[in-house]
């Protein structure tokens, strides 16, 4: 004795028809929550677009030149340790160095103290590097994106051109405009500039003042 | 909508060969899930109002539809033993198969998450492999990505196939556990009335 309904071919086919389609598509529901949920939980894009920098070294200011006989006094080749110290050249200290108006001898005693005297001699405080130069390029730690005024919501869209100098600290310092797209722009650009934050970048091992330019566009709405 | 079925694409393939796995497994659960729900459909003990089925067991030409079915396969003893025969083998034909889908379910719901854990696995192995064999490189950056992706991404994914899948279950249980009430319930009502009628035979 057996408890059991007659089902037809058709309602049978039915049945698995919709167990099939609830299974796709409750399926698919379940799959498509996914990038759902990484599109609600993405960031906000930056209103600040920071773009590639050159970057301008400025070079510690030049230690006073050492008197010509002193130098002259100094005979003892160095130890091998401290010609292996030596910073490695880059082209413009290898011309220098290869002068042979400057020193005696290019692998000379106190070489890379003379070098920075030549180099700081020849160049002036605004010499220009390419940021090649920097042994560890800058990281910016802090970046606040400028306030958006009833005015600048207005002009958007447009674009800053800031010139400002990097301490060795990494604060920001003497922010100028460079060019401006309109002049509203450029108060709230200064404000948010002025507040940067910088993990310094690094020449020889040392953190060192630099220059950057940064546009900063402001997009439009 | 494009975009989307196109980001769920790129987010499947990125989840490497645990994903297929875990998709398979969604199919399995939520396939059982559906026929479970259409299967306690059918038996249409949710519709029939007790008031009604109660007046069916005592006049059988108006019984309809399954419980109408049900009810001529119960009644159909002419002693107490019988109709509990009938009861039992109710029950085996009834109760058993939906039991063994529900405990599949659970099985497809509980592995969800360890699918998940075991893309994470695959994902974090497919990391330290780049770690360990690239030279610190874009190309070792990218493997290394890859790897978190994969392992968190499916780690992501079985946990939203288990989630649905445990609250679905529970309902289905709930809804079959309401069907073995159902039944009981008739059980004991058919009971009485049998006794009844032993009575009343018995006393003429």
């Amino acid at each position: 004795m057996k408890f059991s309904k007659p089902d037809t071919v058709f309602s049978r086919f039915r049945h698995h028809l919709w167990t099939a389609l609830g299974a796709i598509g409750l399926t698919l529901i379940f799959f498509l929550v996914l990038p759902l949920m990484q599109t609600i939980t993405q960031p906000r894009d930056m209103e600040v677009e920071l773009q590639s920098v050159d970057g301008v070294v400025e070079p510690p200011p030049p230690p006073p030149p050492e008197p010509e006989q002193e130098k002259k006094q100094e005979e003892e080749p160095p130890p091998p340790e401290l010609s292996e110290e030596a910073p490695p050249l880059d082209l413009s200290q290898l011309e220098l160095a290869l002068n042979p108006g400057f020193s005696e001898g290019w692998m000379g005693g106190d070489f890379a103290v003379q070098l920075n005297t030549v180099v700081s001699k020849n160049h002036d405080l605004n010499s220009v590097f390419s940021m090649a130069d920097l042994d560890q390029k800058p990281r910016v730690i802090y970046q606040p994106g400028p306030t958006f005024t009833k005015q600048v919501r207005r002009k958007a869209p447009g674009t800053v051109y800031i010139i400002f100098v990097v301490d060795q600290r990494g604060r920001v310092i003497n922010p100028a405009v460079q060019k401006s797209t309109d002049p509203v722009f450029t108060k709230p650009a200064l404000a948010a500039v002025k507040q940067w934050k910088f993990e310094p970048g690094k020449r020889n091992g040392k953190a060192v003042r630099f220059r950057m330019r940064v546009p900063i566009t402001f997009p439009k709405g | 909508m494009s975009n989307l079925f196109q980001q769920t694409v790129e987010i499947w393939l990125s989840g490497g060969w645990a994903m297929v796995a875990l998709t398979i497994n969604a199919l399995i659960l939520f396939g059982l899930g559906v026929h479970i729900h259409l299967k306690l459909n059918e038996k249409g003990f949710l519709f029939v109002p007790e008031k009604t089925w109660r007046r069916w067991i005592s006049h059988p030409e108006e019984r309809t539809g399954p419980i109408g079915k049900l009810l001529d396969f119960v009644t159909g003893g002419e002693s107490l033993k019988q109709t509990s025969t009938c009861f039992e083998s109710l029950r085996s034909t009834e109760i058993v198969p939906f039991e063994r889908d529900l405990r599949v379910m659970k099985i497809c719901v509980s592995s969800a998450p360890l699918l998940g854990l075991l893309g994470t696995v695959t994902g974090m192995l497919a990391t330290f492999g780049a770690l360990a064999s690239g030279s610190g490189g874009d190309k070792t950056m990218g493997m290394i990505a890859d790897g978190i992706s994969e392992a968190l991404i499916t780690t992501e994914t079985g946990l939203i196939i288990a989630l649905p899948g445990l609250f679905f279950q529970y309902q289905l249980t709930r809804g079959h556990e309401r069907y073995k009430a159902f039944l009981s319930h008739l059980e004991t009502v058919c009971t009485q009335i049998q006794y009844r009628k032993q009575q009343t035979k018995q006393a003429a």
